[in-house]
């Protein structure tokens, strides 16, 4: 299996001037937890995921630039790695996130993303037809569900 | 103003697993309900961790069908607030521990049963909507 069968394609992306209350927005609509921040060429700059927007709740976010608060990334990974080789990349560095890199251009240009939940997916091996799988695993009585008394 | 509580923003009820659990089925529950946590409860209904997207990779490349929910729980992971805790001081906890979510414990009944959980995208779609708030308001 390769990093370009199982990697997000595409990713969302903002300008380092962009604010960001707008990081938040492109968050919100597109249910992404990281914003690939690119400079003015398109190359990778940096990321911003939720951990470094929680650390700005409460302040006026709409004056803040993404290039303060974004994490400044240097990892290049190319599509056809195996999946094992990014596993262990993610391992080691900690970082859950990587941003994959068209190797055939010269610029960093961000082709998609991998993301450790990607990493769950494959490992669930459920195969097509999702509404059978949560049928099926309804089904299961591992799952708990309950309501303590007194909270509703 | 009222001051937000942890109850305005939390979602209740959690997706759990049982300390038997395959690590085959804890990925197939994070992937059909699309969440990135779930909390492992012991036969007592009684949180003992928490397994992430983040510490199911530890096991990749294993047989994960023999490994249980039990051996890669992360206890760590446990950062309990209660339903009356303000949002700023739940945030600053998350942002303090490097986590992305808080697990809600009631007081009241005295068990500290699960109640629901916190997650960081709700409080990201928070900051994006305050401004259009303000201005509404």
């Amino acid at each position: 299996m390769k990093i370009c069968d199982l990697m997000h394609k595409g990713v969302i992306s903002c300008f380092t001037e962009d604010s960001v209350q707008d990081v938040a927005k492109m968050m919100d609509d597109h249910q992404f937890r990281s914003v690939v921040v690119v400079n003015e060429r398109g190359e990778v700059w940096g990321l911003i995921t939720y951990r470094e927007m929680l650390s700005r709740y409460g302040e006026n976010i709409s004056k803040l630039k993404a290039r303060d608060i974004m994490r400044q990334y240097r990892i290049e990974v190319d599509p056809q790695w195996p999946v094992e080789r990014a596993v262990e990349l993610m391992k080691r560095l900690h970082y859950y996130h990587l941003i994959i890199v068209d190797p055939h251009v010269g610029t960093k240009w961000p082709v998609g993303i991998l993301t450790s939940f990607d990493v769950v997916k494959y490992m669930a091996q459920l195969e097509a037809g999702h509404f059978e799988q949560m049928l099926k695993l309804g089904r299961e009585d591992t799952i708990h569900s309950f309501s303590p008394e007194g909270t509703n | 103003m009222h001051k937000e509580s942890v109850a305005q923003c939390m979602r209740r009820g959690a997706i759990t697993c049982s300390e038997e659990t395959s690590l085959h089925f804890v990925a197939q529950i994070m992937v059909v309900n699309r969440i990135r946590y779930c909390a492992v409860l012991n036969e007592m209904h009684e949180v003992k961790g928490l397994i992430s997207a983040d510490n199911m990779i530890n096991a990749f490349g294993k047989d994960f069908d023999q490994i249980t929910a039990k051996e890669i729980l992360n206890r760590d992971m446990i950062v309990t607030v209660s339903l009356d805790t303000p949002i700023e001081e739940a945030v600053a906890l998350m942002a303090k521990k490097g986590i992305e979510h808080l697990i809600v414990v009631s007081e009241k009944t005295g068990s500290r049963a699960v109640i629901g959980m916190v997650y960081a995208s709700d409080i990201v779609s928070r900051m994006a909507r305050r401004k259009e708030q303000e201005a509404l308001s």
